[in-house]
């Protein structure tokens, strides 16, 4: 009842001076005032970015294992030995006492955490050989800023290189159901009839069975011996595969209303070939809303991974994901004692709160409104 | 009419309400001053963005951020609503101010009843409950008093059984339910076909009558304030620009800009296929207003203090006001424009 | 006069819906059986209600939706059945302009772009484009300085003009304006208007106006047709119309138009009765009629009853005479 289309006021021109703005520059200029959105764009380069200088940025190997098993995250220290403060951090050693079964500081062990130490060679972007890293272990010490788990295997290393899988999955997951579910919708929103009802039940056919099972179902069937990096594939397609019919019911629906829409009509009186209609007007009105669903959609696919891989089904350890790394979480004395070990949960939160910050950002910015 | 000795009911004095915007302020209701009286009907007129549907939600209290009312007083029957609290206020609205608004397929519920909201009115002002039974004949009373043929029966039917005409009968059975001083009604019949909002004003009148409830009325329609009003305000760019008796602004209209919407008006009694005389261009953008007259790049009469002075809200005759330096004589052809811009 | 437009027997009946117990209601009848002409150089009104046909009828001549049956010539040639390819050349001729000035101009596109997708077809090349795109925009009275600009940055009025911008792309003969004024202020309103008529001296356009005000629609017409649930009731000189109307769907949609002129009160139309959902056999006024017989169970056909002057009405002749005091005085 509060609501009144009377307060925005009508659009004006009368000044020659005021510069032109494209359609995309106001949305862009719309999400930029949505600060959740802008916090959730900028977490995602951070997280995008971090995973792609995952190499460089990790100290360790993921797989590497050292005898210190669930150690906390080592100490940071802006002091050196003789109190003094330091900009450079200093870290000591963490040793295990049996007697109280805990990690204790070991005196006189504080030392200097190196920055750009040559370690470990790796490829970064798979491309350009490399052996620099971000920051080292000291001299004689393990550095693990995030603990190590059940293996000893750093954590924080581990998080990253997890991310490139868990993190690039949404995304090669979102293209390959984006263009099927806009082929598909598309063709189903424009020709209509018995085209559109046939591939609507089979959509309905596809999103009423229950999609978690489905998904087990499905990953179960791969063998549990081969190429990791065939699991990761596989693991798209079978994600794609269940999530493609939501997406083409999404953008039939879309395509069905700017159908209809009165400059489509106007093209069709002015004989425009119909051909021509869909790739002006009807793809590229389709396109914005779809890519909103698609950016909403994400944190599932995100989520779906995390969920085969905590159950042992997806990606398999040694490589890590941040769910498989999340299944060493399961037991309540690691949750109650171990917390670094839930790092990867706060991963997966941050991320798919940042995806529908940004998603909800997005749809505001490209409402109809636009048209006013 | 409008001197009358009665006191108006629902007194507007300087009211200001601005809307936040990223871009800058729009004062879109910029000291506006607006009297009601008992069983007479203001009308509100003007062109969208004039301020005339802001000034009647901020009447009832429903700005919406980003506006905010920034000044004045609403005085329904000498109290200020501005210095009610929100829980005091909500008890104004339905029991005191009614208000209909102008798309009557959204303002209902679609999943009760028509009954529903009726029976809601009826018992949301009241201290002891009122039985289920004696609320339910109250809304079929209520329905038959709006002319719902056969109420006993539609009270129990949904929104979507109705049409557009039905539906804003019944709004304006929830609105009149408690009989409220004041009715705000936001273009009633814009969204309703010709023969239909015919109607629904003639019951609106009739029940005027009955309950002598104060009508402010908001419409771009010259016809409907012709036909159902006693006093009107015309408003440009957030400000009244003239405020009279009905038959002084059809007759003797001094504001340039009233004179402009009645001559632009195509009527059935004057000749066709001849172009209408125009008001040229447009209203001015409300985050850049000019220094002076807000009229002053559409008036065919502008001067120079127009540019550098705002006119005052002035009698010009007997109960007659307009704010406008110039006053020019009114013809039913249009002016030469002088080039004002 | 030269006939433009014939149109006969048109019908468009959209199938009714289907429901989840295969239950389907009737088709709505949208437009049932018109027959008209629309002359060279003319202004054909068409007016009526909310669900009266007469945007459908208009979308139908211009082949936008396709008819249930009927035919429609142009300047003697049949339209209905023509190919793509066959119906393109009409396409040049007909043009429409829409009510809404938000949908029609696609969001996305520049005013120029938007004109230069009417200049397609004509095969022009770049040079002449933008000088046809630049002559457009002065004849509707736009800045040409504004070409690059997107609708979202323009009022009503002026997506209007565009939008009519874009159908004069073509050089039309005919053009179909759909409510092309409902949707915009007074002021800017009466600007439009004048901007038709203007368009049509200059041109020759051949105009069929279709609206829901009457008083726009005497305004702008030299003759009009009033329609009721998909079919014309009467038909005649827009003076005729409004002073001899000969149909009781007339006369009430007449009462109801509101004059402002304070000394005049409205008519009482509470004796009206509300519309009704729904019709039977016969005439279909019939159930809102104050002068319905038995006799009106039989559907009364368009006939001229007096020069020029059609009604479908059983006793056009008989009506008492038609006296609207609201016009004569003031």
């Amino acid at each position: 009842m509060t609501t009144t289309s009377a307060t925005t006021p009508p659009d004006y021109i009368e000044d020659d001076q005021a510069p032109s703005e494209t359609p995309w520059q106001l949305a862009w200029r719309q999400l930029r005032k949505n600060k959740a959105a802008i916090a959730g764009l900028i977490t995602l380069i951070c997280l995008y970015g971090c995973a792609i200088l995952a190499n460089f940025l990790s100290p360790y190997r993921m797989e590497l294992r050292s005898d210190q098993v669930f150690q906390p995250p080592s100490p940071i220290r802006f002091h050196n030995a003789d109190g003094g403060f330091s900009l450079r951090p200093y870290t000591t050693q963490l040793k295990f006492n049996p007697s109280d079964n805990a990690f204790h500081e070991v005196a006189g062990t504080l030392e200097p955490v190196h920055f750009l130490v040559t370690g470990e060679p790796y490829r970064l972007l798979g491309i350009l050989p490399l052996r620099i890293h971000l920051f080292g272990a000291p001299d004689h010490i393990p550095f693990h800023l995030l603990g190590t788990d059940s293996d000893g295997r750093d954590v924080f290393s581990r998080l990253l290189i997890g991310s490139q899988i868990s993190l690039s999955i949404g995304i090669i997951a979102i293209c390959i159901t984006f263009s099927i579910g806009l082929t598909v919708g598309g063709i189903a929103g424009y020709w209509g009839g018995r085209v559109d009802s046939v591939i609507m039940r089979i959509c309905e056919v596809i999103m009423s069975v229950p999609q978690f099972y489905l998904l087990i179902a499905l990953a179960g069937l791969l063998p549990a011996k081969i190429d990791p990096r065939l699991t990761f594939l596989m693991i798209i397609i079978i994600l794609s595969f269940v999530g493609w019919a939501g997406l083409a019911r999404v953008v039939r629906g879309i395509s069905l209303s700017v159908r209809e829409l009165e400059y489509v009509q106007a093209a069709r009186a002015l004989g425009v070939p119909e051909g021509r209609i869909i790739r002006r007007h009807i793809l590229p009105g389709a396109f914005t809303y779809a890519s909103v669903a698609a950016t909403l959609s994400i944190p599932g696919y995100i989520l779906a991974e995390s969920g085969l891989s905590f159950l042992g089904l997806g990606i398999k350890i040694p490589f890590p994901s941040w769910g498989n790394m999340l299944s060493a979480a399961q037991d309540l004395d690691v949750i109650q004692t171990k917390v670094w070990m839930l790092c990867p949960a706060a991963m997966i939160f941050i991320t798919v709160l940042a995806f529908n910050f940004l998603g909800d950002g997005l749809r505001d910015a490209l409402d109809p409104k636009l048209r006013r | 009419m409008p001197q009358s000795v009665t006191e108006p009911v629902l007194q507007i004095k300087n009211l200001r309400t601005h809307f936040f915007t990223d871009q800058g302020v729009v004062p879109a209701v910029d000291g506006v001053d607006l009297e009601v009286y008992p069983g007479q009907t203001l009308g509100v007129v003007g062109e969208s963005g004039c301020g005339k549907s802001v000034t009647g939600m901020s009447a009832m209290r429903l700005v919406a951020p980003p506006g905010r009312i920034v000044d004045g007083e609403i005085l329904l029957r000498g109290e200020n609503l501005l210095k009610l609290s929100e829980v005091e206020m909500s008890h104004r609205r339905g029991k005191d101010l009614g208000m209909i608004f102008q798309e009557p397929m959204t303002s209902l519920d679609p999943l009760y009843p028509i009954c529903d909201p009726l029976m809601e009115a009826v018992q949301a002002h009241r201290k002891e409950k009122m039985p289920k039974a004696d609320a339910m004949a109250e809304a079929v009373r209520l329905l038959a008093s709006v002319g719902i043929p056969d109420p006993e029966r539609r009270a129990r039917s949904y929104p979507h059984e109705m049409s557009g005409g039905m539906r804003q009968r019944i709004m304006i059975a929830v609105a009149l339910s408690c009989r409220p001083a004041v009715l705000i009604a936001d273009e009633p019949t814009t969204a309703l076909d010709v023969t239909v909002q015919a109607q629904i004003l003639s019951l609106l009148r009739d029940l005027q009558s009955e309950t002598g409830t104060g009508i402010l009325m908001i419409t771009h329609n010259l016809g409907l304030v012709a036909e159902n009003c006693h006093t009107v305000a015309v408003m440009y760019a957030g400000k009244v620009v003239e405020k009279a008796s009905v038959q002084d602004i059809f007759k003797r209209p001094r504001h340039p800009y009233t004179q402009g919407l009645l001559r632009a008006v195509p009527r059935l009694d004057h000749p066709a296929k001849q172009p209408l005389p125009t008001i040229p261009g447009m209203v001015p953008n409300p985050l850049r207003l000019p220094v002076g007259c807000r009229f002053q790049t559409r008036c065919a009469f502008v001067t120079d203090r127009c540019r550098q002075e705002q006119p005052p809200l002035e009698a010009v005759g007997t109960g007659h006001l307009a704010a406008c330096f110039v006053q020019p004589e009114y013809t039913a052809s249009a002016p030469a424009h002088k080039g004002g811009a | 006069m030269e006939a433009l437009i014939e149109i006969t027997d048109l019908v468009k009946h959209f199938p009714g819906r289907s429901t989840l117990l295969g239950k389907t209601s009737p088709p709505v009848k949208a437009v049932d059986g018109l027959t008209f002409t629309v002359y060279k150089g003319e202004t054909l009104g068409l007016v009526g209600e909310s669900g009266s046909g007469k945007s459908t009828t208009g979308r139908l001549i211009i082949r936008l939706i396709e008819p249930t049956s009927g035919s429609c010539k142009y300047e003697g040639k049949e339209l209905f059945g023509l190919s793509r390819a066959e119906m393109l050349p009409y396409r040049q001729k007909m043009q429409i302009v829409f009510q809404d000035p938000y949908g029609s101009l696609n969001p996305r596109m520049t005013v120029s772009n938007i004109i230069r997708e009417g200049l397609e077809p004509r095969k022009l090349t770049e040079q002449e484009q933008e000088t046809e795109i630049t002559r457009l925009l002065e004849v509707v009275g736009l800045r040409t300085s504004h070409r690059n600009r997107y609708p979202h940055e323009f009022s009503g009025g002026q997506r209007q003009r565009i939008g009519i911008a874009r159908a004069l792309a073509v050089n039309p003969e005919f053009l179909i304006a759909d409510e092309p004024v409902s949707a915009l202020d007074v002021s800017i309103q009466a600007q439009v208007l004048n901007l038709l008529l203007e368009l049509q001296q200059k041109l020759g356009l051949t105009i069929l106006f279709i609206a829901h005000d009457l008083a726009v629609v005497r305004h702008m017409s030299d003759r009009i047709a009033v329609m009721y649930l998909g079919k014309i009731v009467e038909l005649a000189d827009s003076e005729a119309i409004y002073l001899d109307p000969l149909h009781p769907y007339t006369r009430t949609l007449l009462r109801a138009i509101p004059i402002p002129n304070p000394d005049i009160r409205p008519p009482d139309t509470s004796a009206d009765p509300g519309a009704q959902s729904g019709r039977g056999e016969g005439c279909v006024f019939r159930n809102r009629c104050p002068h319905s017989t038995d006799k009106c169970s039989i559907e009364p056909p368009l006939l001229e009853v007096k020069p020029g002057h059609f009604s479908a009405c059983h006793y056009a002749v008989e009506l008492p005479d038609y006296h609207d005091e609201r016009l004569t005085t003031g």
